[in-house]
């Protein structure tokens, strides 16, 4: 926490997962033990250690969405979430320039206040107790001796109102100088000592200055605390019988008008008179608990810790709230998955909205966005027609992805592709972008990398024919004598989601199945050879079969021949074609293309290809990959 | 407490579980609401709790859940859920679903102890249903808060062979309560004797 809004995230995700915890406590008040009502305390511990948000979800309510729409509101800035790297207070980095920055000094000295007097508090009782006489070491190791416990070292204070334990790592009992210490309080504190309650005390006092100025999580530490009395209290009354437990509680009520002050590193039997009542409330239910309730209490703590480690996905944007909501909202709306950011992005292209947009765009692009919308006036409606992404696309044709690859690590290039006008007679009016897909702050994020260039296809229907005008994403070639194999590879990802998704707002929870992946292989061969000798060819029979790997390369089973010829292929990528050429064949000859499943999206290192001119003898080499590269 | 009264409650107990596990829809509508399973927990629980003590303890627990389920039930008819728009909400009615269960079963187990015959080991089979009840539950609450997990081939696998397994345990659940209840003698059982 490095400023005053990841204190306010921070503090409030903390109080979202108190507020839960009260409930369930209150509702399984008289049904569960002081042993579950104390470890259910532990489930706050986890918002109290875990940075919030640290994988992008919120805990229990959108908090993220609240203290981004009041920063947006407060300092107009779109830019940037609120981040909160560590679940303490840390400095800030810079001298105070705003009130913003002056009320997290303020902060900040609160919590070294509160830390100091807490720990001037621990010394000062350490140092009482190491200074004061010797106490009844004999009557501590009787009751010590009696319950199996470990013997503490005891030091008698005069004027002390009632005994207490203090040490963290070397734990003393300290009792009242005047009087004997009945055994039974010292069994209370010897069992602090054994379980190291006095741990939990620390531990809760470094929290409660934390979040000093947070009340609702005062009360909350504070009930933690009391409930780790009343635990100590269960323990003991589990080790004592029949009148002796009614004794115990005779003494809790004569404590409970004593003085208390709450200390790091101490525990106390005495806590305050309301707190004592609740003891004693709890300790006139010690029987009545329905027995054999470990596993349930297992299973309710799991039941209420998952949720608080794993969070909440928002899953829609809050439009009707005015612009600065709707951008808060679809900034912490992140996309969880390289293709759900792609399918992000291709739905605000279509739909021509910065709100989708801004679900999916860089962190410095959301300050520009958030003017669109505001300058569209969408800031209150679904944001459609609020962006213009340099193209007008045709929504209910769809869009594709083509030739996705990795470029980096968890980077990836691919071109976007949409139709921008209803088919003419002859082509398809297509427009292509090169975007970039990679992971800003643990969202996927898309940004374009050149404009939309536009394209004609000549096939009917983008959507389910390969479209050889637009870019490939690997090329290979290799020549046989007169001729070159040429083979064109194309990916495309096609969208498996359907509207229903993106009216509920799933798409951000897209896996990575949100795309089939298609690859097109378009292959010909090129007459290179003189033209004199172009008739002289009659037949061509050849096969090519994608290498993964580096060589050494196998052999290529032939290619079947036949009186007719023929064609065919198989799952591994392998195309074979046997052609009698037509009398004024011109080249190239288009040999075989077509769209195939693939669950691979990276491209082969190389092709194999065996060749043959007028029913010869197959020869068979290599396509390299050419990358501009001239053929050798 | 008559045997009367014992009978009826131990029917009601294995008609709540009835209609907890079975869904008839048609159209939007559920003809086998969850909320009427616990009101007729509600009733068994009147008609038990003399016998055994803790399932008076559970009376609120139920109305509770009835009422969820009621309005449940109700946004239903309009295609819509109670679920999933306040998580606190949907975490504080899990907690209270899972431990009635276990509470309600445990009772149940009890009192099949002083019922079932001396050959008979019906107490030691609800509490068995009990437990596979409870970590079935648990562990679909679980797999369901993790979205990205749920999403997964194998979680919806996960989930429902986890319903298919829980709908075969609410099944024995349901015949051994109807067993139960027939190992009811016809004789005046002492008050709170448990």
């Amino acid at each position: 926490m490095r400023d005053i809004w990841a204190f306010l995230l921070q503090t409030l995700t903390v109080s979202g997962a108190a507020v839960l915890i009260l409930t369930v406590k209150r509702l399984f008040r008289d049904r569960l033990t002081p042993r579950w009502q104390a470890a259910v305390w532990l489930v706050l511990l986890i918002p109290l250690l875990l940075p919030a948000r640290w994988n992008g979800n919120d805990v229990l309510f959108p908090w993220s969405l609240w203290v981004e729409s009041l920063r947006t509101a407060w300092t107009g800035e779109f830019a940037g979430l609120v981040p909160v790297t560590a679940p303490i207070p840390l400095p800030p980095g810079h001298l105070p320039k705003t009130l913003r920055d002056w009320l997290f000094l303020l902060y900040l000295a609160g919590v070294a206040f509160f830390l100091l007097r807490d720990g001037a508090a621990y010394l000062s009782l350490r140092v009482l107790a190491s200074r004061a006489e010797e106490g009844d070491s004999a009557a501590v190791k009787a009751v010590a001796d009696r319950y199996g416990l470990p013997v503490r070292p005891v030091r008698a204070v005069r004027g002390l109102p009632s005994p207490f334990t203090v040490g963290v790592l070397r734990p003393m009992l300290v009792l009242p100088a005047e009087g004997e210490t009945d055994e039974k309080v010292l069994l209370h504190e010897l069992l602090h000592c054994r379980y190291h309650d006095m741990v939990w005390g620390l531990v809760l006092s470094v929290f409660r200055a934390i979040h000093w100025c947070n009340p609702l999580l005062r009360y909350c530490l504070d009930r933690a605390a009391n409930d780790v009395e009343a635990l100590c209290d269960q323990r003991v009354l589990e080790r004592l019988e029949g009148e002796e437990r009614r004794d115990y509680g005779r003494i809790l009520l004569s404590m409970a008008d004593d003085r208390h002050a709450r200390c790091p590193g101490t525990s106390c039997i005495a806590n305050g008179s309301r707190n004592i009542r609740r003891r004693i409330e709890a300790i006139v239910r010690f029987r009545l608990y329905p027995a054999g309730m470990g596993l349930v209490s297992v299973c309710l703590l799991l039941v209420l810790a998952v949720p608080m480690v794993i969070g909440v996905r928002a899953t829609g944007l809050q439009t009707g709230l005015g612009a600065d909501v709707a951008m808060a909202s679809a900034r912490t709306l992140r996309c969880g998955t390289r293709d759900g950011a792609l399918d992000t992005y291709a739905g605000a292209v279509l739909h021509r909205n910065a709100l989708l947009r801004a679900v999916c765009a860089p962190l410095e692009e959301q300050d520009s966005l958030a003017d669109a919308l505001e300058q569209s006036g969408s800031g209150t409606t679904e944001g459609d027609e609020s962006w213009d992404p340099g193209i007008e696309a045709m929504p209910w044709t769809g869009y594709q992805v083509y030739n996705v690859e990795e470029v980096g690590n968890d980077v990836f290039d691919g071109l976007l592709v949409v139709q921008t006008a209803p088919s003419e007679e002859e082509y398809v009016p297509l427009a292509y972008q090169t975007v970039r897909v990679w992971q800003e702050t643990g969202r996927w994020v898309v940004q374009a990398r050149a404009p939309f260039v536009r394209v004609n296809s000549a096939n009917s229907d983008f959507r389910t024919c390969p479209c050889p005008e637009l870019p490939a994403l690997a090329e290979y070639a290799g020549r046989f004598g007169d001729f070159v194999l040429r083979v064109r590879w194309q990916t495309r990802m096609v969208s498996t989601g359907s509207e229903a998704d993106w009216n509920a707002g799933t798409w951000i929870l897209h896996t990575d199945d949100t795309f089939r992946t298609d690859r097109a292989v378009r292959w010909q061969a090129d007459y290179v050879g003189s033209p004199d000798r172009q008739r002289e060819y009659t037949r061509l029979s050849a096969r090519i079969q994608p290498q993964w790997d580096e060589g050494p390369y196998p052999d290529l089973a032939p290619v079947p021949r036949t009186e007719e010829g023929g064609g065919g292929g198989d799952n591994t990528g392998s195309d074979w074609v046997d052609r009698f050429l037509a009398s004024d064949w011109e080249s190239p000859i288009l040999l075989g293309e077509g769209w195939h499943s693939t669950t691979r999206e990276d491209v082969p290192v190389a092709y194999l290809a065996r060749l043959a001119v007028n029913g010869d003898e197959e020869e068979q080499g290599i396509l390299e990959r050419m990358e501009g590269r001239e053929l050798p | 407490m008559n045997d009367e009264t014992l009978r009826r409650g131990l029917s009601e107990a294995a008609w709540g579980y009835f209609f907890l596990t079975f869904d008839l829809t048609i159209g939007a509508v559920n003809l086998l609401p969850r909320f009427a399973g616990y009101l007729v927990f509600l009733l068994a629980i009147r008609d038990l709790s003399g016998t055994r003590r803790d399932l008076a303890g559970l009376r609120p627990m139920a109305s509770l859940l009835a009422l969820w389920e009621a309005g449940q039930w109700l946004a239903s008819w309009a295609g819509a859920s109670l679920e999933g728009h306040i998580p606190l909400l949907d975490l504080v009615v899990a907690a209270a679903e899972l431990y009635f269960a276990f509470q309600f079963l445990t009772d149940l187990a009890a009192l099949a102890e002083n019922l079932q015959g001396p050959e008979e080991n019906l107490a030691g089979r609800l509490r068995g249903l009990r437990t596979a009840n409870l970590l079935l539950s648990t562990a679909c609450c679980l797999v369901s808060w993790v979205p990205e997990v749920a999403l997964r081939d194998w979680a919806m696998a996960a989930l429902l062979g986890f319903s298919l397994v829980g709908m075969v345990v609410a099944v024995i659940l349901v015949v051994t309560l109807f067993q139960l209840r027939a190992r009811v003698p016809d004789r005046e059982l002492p008050q709170q004797n448990i």
